[in-house]
Formats: C-alpha cells, sequence, structure tokens
C-alpha cells in the first residue's frame, strides 16, 4: 500500500510541471492584404501555419514560470527593404506582436531549459510577412507568401514558403528551407544549411556547417564557409554567377542538365575532379594553387570555386565539350 | 520603433547609411531604451578599437583612414563591394581585400628569409587582431546569456577559423606576394569577425525585450 501510494506520489510529482502550464487560446482579426507578425519566444517551440482568414490565432502552452504571453496589435511604419535598388520608403502595415515574457532571471546556466518552454502554434494570413526569435526553440513555418526573417541561436529553423526574401539565421541549429522564394539567405556556425528553391538567388555562410542547395535553375549562387562541405545540385542559368569559397570543406557540384558557361575552379592542397574539361594545371611555375578552367556552352554564366584543401567535384550528366577561353 | 527593428538597423546606423528619419528614429529609440542604448554602446566599443565612429557621420575611423593612406601611397584602390559589411574592421579587411586585387602578381620561387607580409595586409591583420581582443571582452561579459552547449560550440567553431587562418599564414610565409593566399587571408579575418559580431548582437538582443 505505501509503496502504491510512493509511485503515485511520484507520478504526480513527475506530472506537475506540465500541469503547470498555462494553456493558451487567443485570437486577433487583421485587416486584409499584408500583415507582420512578429513572434519572439526564447525557449520551446515556435510553429507558424498558413491559412486563408483574416485572423492570428495562437495556441500551446506558455511555461508555468514565465510572464505570460503578450498578444497586441496595431499599425506598424515599417521600412521597405526588398529591393536594394530603389530608395527606401515607409510602408504602414497592421503588425501583431506576440511574445512570451520570461523573467530576467532565465538565462542559460545550464544546458537545461525544460522548466522554460512555451510551445507556440500560431496560424497566419497566408500573405503574412514573418519576423520570429528565439533562443533554444525550433522554428517551424509553412505556407506563408510573404518575406521570412527568422533568427534563433540554437533552434533548427525548418521553413517552407515565402514569397520573396527569406532570411534564415541560426548560430548553432540547421536551417531547412524549401520554397520558391526569390531571394534565400541563410547563415550558420555550426549547423547545417539545405535549401531547396526554384530560381533564387542564394547567399549561404557557415563556419563548419555542410550546405546542400537544390535547385532547378539557380541563377546567382554565393557560398562561403570555412570548413562545411557544400553540395550544389541544379543547374545554373544562362546568365548566372555562383562563387563558392571554403577553406577546407570539399565542393561538390552536380549539374542535372548540361554544363553551359565559364567554369574556374582553385584549390590549394585540394584536388578537383571533373568529367569534363582538361586536366588541372598550375598556372605559374610557383603558384601554389591549382586551377581547372575552361568554357563550354553558349551561355555567360559563370561558375568559380576556390578552396584551400577542401577537394572540388563537379560533374555534368552528358560529357559537353569545352571550347577554348 | 521596436527593440528588433533597432536591433536590425544598428550596423547601417553605426556605418551612417541610414536616410535621415530613419537615424533619427533611432537616436529617440536608444534615447528612450536602455537596453538597445547599452547594445548600441557596445557594438560601438567594438569599434571603438579602430578609432573613435561618431554617430551619424560618415568620418572614417583613424586606423583606417591611416591604412587607406598606406594603401593609397602603395598604389592600391578600394573595392566597392564593402557596403554590405557592418564594422569598420571589416571594411578595413575589404579594402585590403581590393587593394590585393588590384595588384599586379607575379609568382616567383619562395625565397628564405623574404617578408612576411605586404605592410598594408601585416597592418590590417594586426589591428584586427585588436578589435578580436575587444570583441573577446565583449563576448566575455555576455556568455552567461548563452547557455554552456552554444559557447563550446561557438569556441569550436572560432578555433576552426583560427586554424584555417593559421594555415594561411603558414602559406603565405612561405609565399608572401601570392595574391590568392592574402585574398583568403582577408576572407578568413572577415569571417571571424561576422561570427563574432553576429554573436555578440545575438547574446545582446536575448537581453532586449520587445
Amino acid at each position: 500500500m505505501n509503496r502504491s501510494i510512493l509511485r503515485l506520489a511520484l507520478f504526480v510529482l513527475a506530472c506537475l510541471p506540465a500541469v503547470a502550464q498555462v494553456q493558451i487560446d487567443k485570437h486577433r482579426a487583421v485587416p486584409a492584404g499584408e500583415v507582420v507578425v512578429r513572434i519572439s519566444n526564447a525557449f520551446g517551440s515556435i510553429s507558424v501555419t498558413a491559412w486563408d482568414k483574416n485572423d492570428v490565432w495562437v495556441k500551446g502552452t506558455v511555461a508555468a514560470g514565465a510572464e505570460g504571453l503578450d498578444m497586441d496589435s496595431g499599425p506598424s511604419d515599417d521600412w521597405d527593404d526588398e529591393d536594394d535598388e530603389r530608395p527606401k520608403k515607409k510602408v504602414q502595415r497592421t503588425a501583431v506582436d506576440i511574445s512570451v515574457s520570461v523573467p530576467d532571471a532565465w538565462t542559460f546556466e545550464s544546458d537545461d531549459d525544460t522548466d522554460y518552454r512555451s510551445t507556440l502554434d500560431v496560424y497566419v494570413p497566408r500573405s503574412s510577412l514573418l519576423e520570429i526569435e528565439s533562443t533554444n526553440a525550433p522554428i517551424t513555418t509553412q505556407g506563408t507568401t510573404g518575406a521570412i526573417n527568422v533568427e534563433t541561436v540554437n533552434g533548427a529553423v525548418k521553413v517552407a514558403g515565402g514569397g520573396r526574401t527569406v532570411e534564415l539565421k541560426s548560430l548553432t541549429g540547421d536551417v531547412v528551407y524549401v520554397g520558391a522564394a526569390s531571394e534565400v539567405a541563410a547563415e550558420t556556425v555550426s549547423g547545417t544549411v539545405r535549401l531547396d528553391v526554384q530560381t533564387a538567388k542564394v547567399q549561404v555562410q557557415t563556419v563548419k556547417g555542410n550546405v546542400t542547395v537544390r535547385g532547378k535553375t539557380l541563377s546567382e549562387v554565393s557560398v562561403e564557409t570555412t570548413a562545411g562541405n557544400v553540395t550544389i545540385e541544379g543547374d545554373i542559368a544562362p546568365e548566372g554567377r555562383w562563387g563558392i569559397e571554403t577553406f577546407s570543406g570539399n565542393v561538390s557540384m552536380f549539374y542535372t542538365l548540361g554544363a553551359s558557361g565559364h567554369f574556374r575552379f582553385k584549390t590549394a592542397e585540394g584536388q578537383i575532379t571533373s568529367n569534363i574539361g582538361p586536366k588541372p594545371r598550375r598556372p605559374e611555375r610557383f603558384q601554389p594553387f591549382r586551377v581547372l578552367e575552361f568554357r563550354t556552352g553558349s551561355t555567360e554564366a559563370e561558375v568559380e570555386v576556390e578552396t584551400f584543401s577542401g577537394a572540388i567535384n563537379f560533374k555534368v550528366p552528358v560529357a559537353s565539350s569545352p571550347g577554348p577561353l | 520603433m521596436s527593440c528588433d527593428a533597432f536591433t536590425d538597423a544598428l550596423s547601417d546606423w553605426i556605418d551612417g547609411t541610414l536616410p535621415e528619419e530613419r537615424a533619427r528614429e533611432m537616436r529617440e529609440h536608444a534615447e528612450g531604451c536602455e537596453r538597445c542604448r547599452r547594445l548600441e554602446r557596445d557594438v560601438r566599443a567594438m569599434i571603438g578599437t579602430l578609432g573613435e565612429l561618431p554617430r551619424d557621420d560618415e568620418t572614417r575611423p583613424r586606423t583606417w583612414a591611416a591604412i587607406e593612406d598606406r594603401i593609397r601611397r602603395e598604389g592600391g584602390t578600394a573595392s566597392p563591394w564593402t557596403r554590405w559589411l557592418s564594422f569598420a574592421a571589416v571594411l578595413v579587411l575589404a579594402l585590403v581585400g581590393g587593394w590585393i586585387a588590384s595588384r599586379p602578381v607575379r609568382h616567383e620561387a619562395p625565397v628564405a628569409g623574404a617578408p612576411s607580409l605586404p605592410p598594408a595586409l601585416a597592418s590590417a591583420d594586426a589591428t584586427l587582431l585588436e578589435a578580436r581582443a575587444a570583441l573577446d571582452a565583449v563576448l566575455a561579459a555576455r556568455q552567461t546569456k548563452l547557455s554552456p552547449e552554444t559557447v563550446r560550440e561557438l569556441e569550436a567553431s572560432l578555433a576552426e577559423m583560427e586554424s584555417a587562418t593559421k594555415k594561411i599564414h603558414e602559406a603565405l610565409a612561405k609565399d608572401p606576394g601570392n595574391r590568392d593566399l592574402q585574398k583568403m587571408l582577408v576572407a578568413s579575418h572577415r569571417r571571424q569577425l561576422s561570427v563574432m559580431r553576429d554573436v555578440t548582437l545575438l547574446a545582446a538582443t536575448q537581453e532586449t525585450p520587445r
């Protein structure tokens, strides 16, 4: 009997944090058109889903010791940063701010943040512009068609959708993007980056996270990493520009159709392997870099890859016949 | 203006590239928000090692100007692709990168006892070490805001970058005039500073309420 009571007591104690979490269920009606939705939740998780209603809905749980969930809305003067070519101008939109307030004492003295976690499931109008930040929370968004900006320290970032610019940044978490955004920028220190895009302009920076970019036709690709391996699967647009720079990371490029453009691969200590083009050579006797450079096809595309010790591997499915430079 | 908008635009504000109206909003927000004011102070302190950068002023830091003068004397030109880089230290690197790109290159047999680095690059190297020390100090003060695991990850990544930089230095010692190696060194430094900047801003952002 005593043992049963003890077991029951232990069970109840184990369930206490879950019981103590506060359930949330809040709605905010918004006008039709573009709405800015800003979400901040330091610990736990953030999940955003697009729906076809002029309403922002937040449900989930807030950690027991948190100060609460704030949900405010109102006009917001934002600067239209979408186009660097245009003078920046102010745009007035409705903004909905959703944030979990936590005590200042909630910092990161240990790796265990179990008691601090709040779970936010947010439903937003499809055309929403998203600005999300967190510390230790995985972030997922799906289905929205406006610009997306996500910043987190440790959480993984997984985004599907986004119509224009998408900027994803995580210090140690992995970043995954699938969608048709016209510009995608991803940055991590040690997390991996996987982008599955259409014809986007892609910019990626990591220190040691591996990078994979997949796309049907990639117009601009810029990848910089110190030690991450880089894999590009797709074809370059006729006037596309790819620039890939690593220190020790290996670079692999797999074309799905044929190669066309000007290709220049350069490495000091790595190997260069290509199933088309001439053999790598040293342009000058004492030059430490070996170079493989060739032109093939009729387009103006430019591909430049440079590593210090990383291997460069280039494969095209059909052997094109490289022409003179 | 929200604290997020302030943080996002901070680098541009410090660089003096914001439109006047937006710069005014930044000033007003900083005056009314103690945490953002502290963030601004920290970021400006990092830049401080490269010279005092006045608010909303295009005046260049003294150290940068000195390096630029030196580069000009050596016949180089500045690269135009510096706009997106936020900190004066990074501007120095970009400038040196432009100078490297503009120099004619001739590869010669490595000679024992040859000078280690071109003067402008060596100067930028030294300046960046100072900047790095300043960034480290800011980070040290912020580290309790990052989890131990994050700090370990960060330190490992920085060590990776430092190792890369060291290897490029070793290669440059054998071939000091190599333009490609010089460019790699510049890029390596730039990445290091960029990571340090991001970490500092992220750590600070954790303190910033909406």
